[in-house]
């Protein structure tokens, strides 16, 4: 079933955490909230679980309001930042808490214990302590408690923030694995634009507790709407443009775009700039200076100066070998129309 | 994205909102049932003593405090408790200044050795300081007697010692906690320019511990203001307040005039907690993360002197149960020497029955007292409800009101035919709820305490995975917390053992308590009864803390504090 979040506000005292979000989580996807720290993502995601109350909107499982579901009754797995283990039990009996609350027979909560263990690769730990086992494993556990008790809805806060860089790939990978593999709705907040990129279906930007944009990774990439989603989302160079609507101009040059321009800002990629050689040409093309080339190895990164608007910076990359690149250096860069972003 | 309008699910609405209320029941319900006891234990005690210092027999009014006021006996007795307490305060806290110093700082050998043998006070109850003073300089004392010397102990340098040695321990603690903690970054620096340790102790390690200091002298002032056992046995004819009360109560059973000077007493004690209070808040912290501990450096002549001090110190606090137990075992102090085993045979009054009433109020103490701190720190920490405020204010008022003060106010509140829980009075429960409640700051804020450090992530996974308040506390709070509790019980029970002033208006022959009966054997001049009695009371309270020890090192809880 979808999870759908209709015109949710959350204050805090006189901050608003959370103003009029709405939107919805498609059944056995997974989606993630992206923001930056104080964005309310993790607000959201405590709302839903039931952990914070709403001042106002309301939360749909398909057709059921859960708005005033207390936590422990909405069946929603939750695996915490980190330490939310019992200290005090092993990992076997951190999966069955869960099943023991919901009364489950002794005879299938062991089967059920080693079935999860199973599914996250810990089947020697089982008696282990918290104590005794490693950040990535603790989360393993962390995960097979929450999947254990058939939660309809599977709640990540930051998961994988407290783990070192290389347990931290690896266990993106494996919960996008278990989390395909069970088809259980997900929805997972995260800092870290990489994750978010590569893992999920559908990722929600949130800026100041507002939705900036939601929509597929690949549809923010190239569609952003807004700069702050450009800019959170890959790199991009942001330009004021002259006469948007009427007869838009980047400096003394007409820019053109595939599109209308509705707002004064547009934004390119880097990788959408191009070195032309002497007889090439582009929708648009502007003569600019090398002011700095940073030597990056893969790549060669490029600030430079337009002649057409020395007050508007730009950066771009050179891949491969980038002979003769270096400061002072002139030369012509081409921008399709299409890859002229507009911006609100 | 959906803007559909919610649609409400009659079935899921009825399950959740029951289980809403059971849950908020449970909090609601403990909320209410603290509340009703510490109204019962504590308000209305207090309030009885209160109302009571206004009842004359011409109707509510001020006449109780002009006619004590106007007594110039009154002024003389306040002059003396508070230039007892202040010189045995300072005395105290110098003292303890320099033997925490000694082992925070420097290299003395046996560290654990020195630090056990300046608690010996606690295991105690306090008049024993004056019972081993009696033993060692009075009348008949070892040195009077055996060594030739003419000291008079008695009066007003009597009581001071006794409550130096008394309130030593509290205030090293307090100090002791103090110097602890130390950036060595900040002495390095100072070191570096130019200073030398007499300068770098005045402007570095004498600003960082003046909270401590402070803390200390207020601690150990309204401990010395208001006891009362140390006073009636080594005072002589030099009277304070505090037996002041116990004489206009016991001895003449005038109620009125005795709950006034209890309403004087409060006063000191009220002001130095206030006092501490605003002291405390204003201090920083002083250890950051970044801090660098600090470890001390090898210095011979330092560790030398220092050495000899703490040497001196501990003669004197090993002396005061010596000479007790040596009293205890010799057949007629000071007069017949051989050793005898008859002063613990209890061949007096009730026999050794104060001894198990106060070994069973102890225990009951501990295990009531844990029980309330515990649901009171769970309901303020934890439980969000309307009570939380007023539950936390009322849970750390105890640690203002002397237990003199308290133990009256039992008597006012409870020995009155109007109150339906009359029936208690002259009941060993009465004196367990009077220990349970007397203690119950201190117990609260170390639960607390605890109760912060275990994760509220611990509480919201519970919760995720379907675990109500109950199931949570019993399979995660309670097996990270037991450790502490523990060490709660451990203190309840041990103050409970030795407390004399908080029970002394409570006490009938059924329901006499160890501690009541030293001060009536030393009252009675039976010396060597009185002796046996207190090193009955001191091995009960020790084999204690050995047993708990044990059981925390079994259990692989080191870390544990017992002695508070």
């Amino acid at each position: 079933m979808d999870i759908r979040v209709t015109g949710l506000t959350k204050r805090f005292g006189s901050t608003t955490a959370l103003s009029d979000v709405t939107m919805n989580v498609p059944e056995g996807s997974l989606t993630c909230f992206l923001g930056p720290s104080g964005c309310g993502k993790t607000t959201l995601l405590r709302v839903i679980a039931g952990l914070e109350d709403a001042d106002s909107g309301a939360i749909m499982l398909g057709d059921a309001d859960l708005s005033h579901t207390p936590a422990r009754d909405r069946n929603f797995g939750v695996v915490f930042q980190s330490y939310s283990l019992f200290p005090n039990l092993s990992a076997a009996q951190n999966v069955a808490y869960g099943l023991e609350c919901r009364k489950w027979s002794k005879a299938d909560i062991r089967v059920r214990v080693a079935e999860m263990l199973e599914l996250v690769h810990l089947e020697d730990q089982r008696d282990k302590l918290p104590a005794q086992m490693s950040g990535g494993q603790q989360q393993r556990v962390a995960i097979a408690r929450a999947l254990a008790p058939h939660p309809s809805l599977l709640l990540l806060d930051e998961p994988l923030s407290a783990l070192d860089a290389k347990v931290r790939e690896e266990l993106r990978h494996e919960i996008r694995a278990i989390q395909q593999r069970l088809g259980i709705t997900t929805i997972m907040v995260t800092h870290d634009q990489n994750e978010a990129l590569e893992m999920a279906d559908q990722i929600v930007v949130l800026n100041a507790g507002r939705i900036e944009q939601a929509g597929s990774a690949r549809a923010l990439y190239d569609r952003p709407r807004t700069r702050f989603v450009a800019e959170f989302i890959g790199a991009i160079n942001t330009f004021t443009v002259q006469d948007p609507q009427t007869d838009p101009h980047l400096g003394t040059l007409r820019l053109r775009t595939s599109e209308p321009l509705a707002s004064s800002t547009v934004g390119v990629r880097p990788e959408a700039i191009k070195v032309l050689g002497d007889a090439e040409e582009a929708d648009n093309v502007f003569a600019a200076t090398i002011e700095k080339a940073t030597f990056l190895g893969n790549m060669t990164v490029l600030h430079a100066r337009l002649e057409a608007a020395p007050d508007q910076p730009v950066v771009f990359e050179a891949h491969g070998p980038a002979d003769g690149l270096e400061a002072g250096r002139k030369l012509r860069l081409g921008i399709a129309a299409g890859d002229v972003k507009d911006l609100a | 994205m959906s803007g559909a309008a919610p649609t409400a699910a009659p079935r899921g609405e009825s399950r959740s909102r029951l289980a809403l209320t059971s849950d908020r029941g449970i909090a609601l319900l403990l909320s209410a049932v603290m509340a009703g006891l510490m109204l019962v234990f504590l308000v209305l005690p207090v309030g009885a003593i209160l109302l009571r210092s206004l009842d004359t027999p011409a109707g509510a009014g001020l006449g109780n405090f002009a006619l004590t006021f106007a007594d110039p006996r009154f002024w003389d007795l306040l002059v003396n408790s508070l230039s007892v307490s202040l010189l045995s305060s300072t005395l105290a806290v110098g003292l303890a200044y320099l033997y925490a110093y000694a082992l925070q700082r420097s290299n003395v050998p046996l560290k654990p050795l020195l630090r056990i043998v300046v608690m010996m006070p606690l295991f105690a109850p306090s008049l024993v300081q004056a019972q081993g003073l009696l033993l060692l300089l009075g009348r008949n004392g070892a040195f009077n007697r055996f060594l030739g010397f003419d000291f008079d102990i008695y009066g007003f340098w009597g009581v001071a010692l006794a409550n130096t040695l008394y309130t030593f321990p509290y205030a090293f603690l307090i100090l002791s906690a103090a110097l602890a903690v130390a950036d060595a970054r900040v002495y390095e620096s100072a070191t570096m320019l130019g200073a030398r340790p007499g300068r770098i102790f005045r402007t570095v390690t004498l600003p960082a511990t003046r909270y401590g200091i402070a803390a200390a002298v207020f601690v150990t002032f309204s401990l010395s203001v208001t006891d009362f056992g140390n006073a009636i046995v080594i005072g002589g004819n030099f009277s304070v307040l505090a037996t002041e009360i116990y004489n206009k109560v016991i001895g003449q059973g005038q109620f009125a005039l005795g709950a006034v000077i209890g309403v004087v007493l409060l006063a000191p004690a009220v002001i130095s907690k206030l006092l501490e209070k605003r002291i405390s808040s204003r201090q920083q912290a002083q250890m950051t993360d970044k801090s660098v501990p600090l470890t001390t450096r090898a210095n011979r002549m330092r560790d030398l002197l220092l050495g000899g001090y703490c040497l001196a110190i501990m003669i004197v606090f090993l002396a005061i149960p010596g000479i007790v137990a040596t009293a205890s075992f010799v057949k007629l102090w000071p007069y017949n020497m051989a050793f005898s085993f008859t002063h613990y045979a209890f061949d007096v009054q009730n026999g050794t029955e104060p001894l198990w009433n106060s070994v069973y109020v102890a225990l009951a103490t501990a295990g009531l007292g844990v029980t309330i701190a515990t649901v009171s720190a769970i309901v303020v920490q934890k439980f969000k409800t309307p009570l939380s405020g007023p539950l936390s204010f009322l849970a750390i008022l105890p640690s203002s009101i002397p237990g003199m003060v308290l133990g009256l106010g039992y008597v006012l509140a409870f020995n009155n035919p109007a109150n339906p829980l009359n029936l208690m009075y002259g009941s060993l429960a009465l004196i367990i709820f009077l220990y349970v409640y007397y203690n119950h700051a201190q117990a609260f804020l170390i639960t607390s305490t605890s109760l912060k450090q275990i994760s509220s992530s611990f509480d919201e996974a519970s919760t995720m995975l379907g675990g109500g308040v109950l199931r949570t506390f019993f399979k995660v709070t309670l097996p990270l917390l037991w450790p502490t509790l523990l060490g709660v019980g451990v203190f309840f029970f041990m103050r409970a053992m030795v407390s004399l002033s908080a029970v002394i208006f409570l006490i009938t022959p059924e329901t006499q308590v160890a501690a009541v009966s030293v001060l009536q054997l030393a009252d009675r001049g039976a010396v060597n009864q009185a002796a046996a009695f207190s090193m009955c009371i001191m091995a009960i309270v020790i084999a204690c803390l050995l047993i708990v020890r044990m059981v925390l090192w079994l259990a692989g809880a080191k870390s544990v504090t017992l002695i508070r």
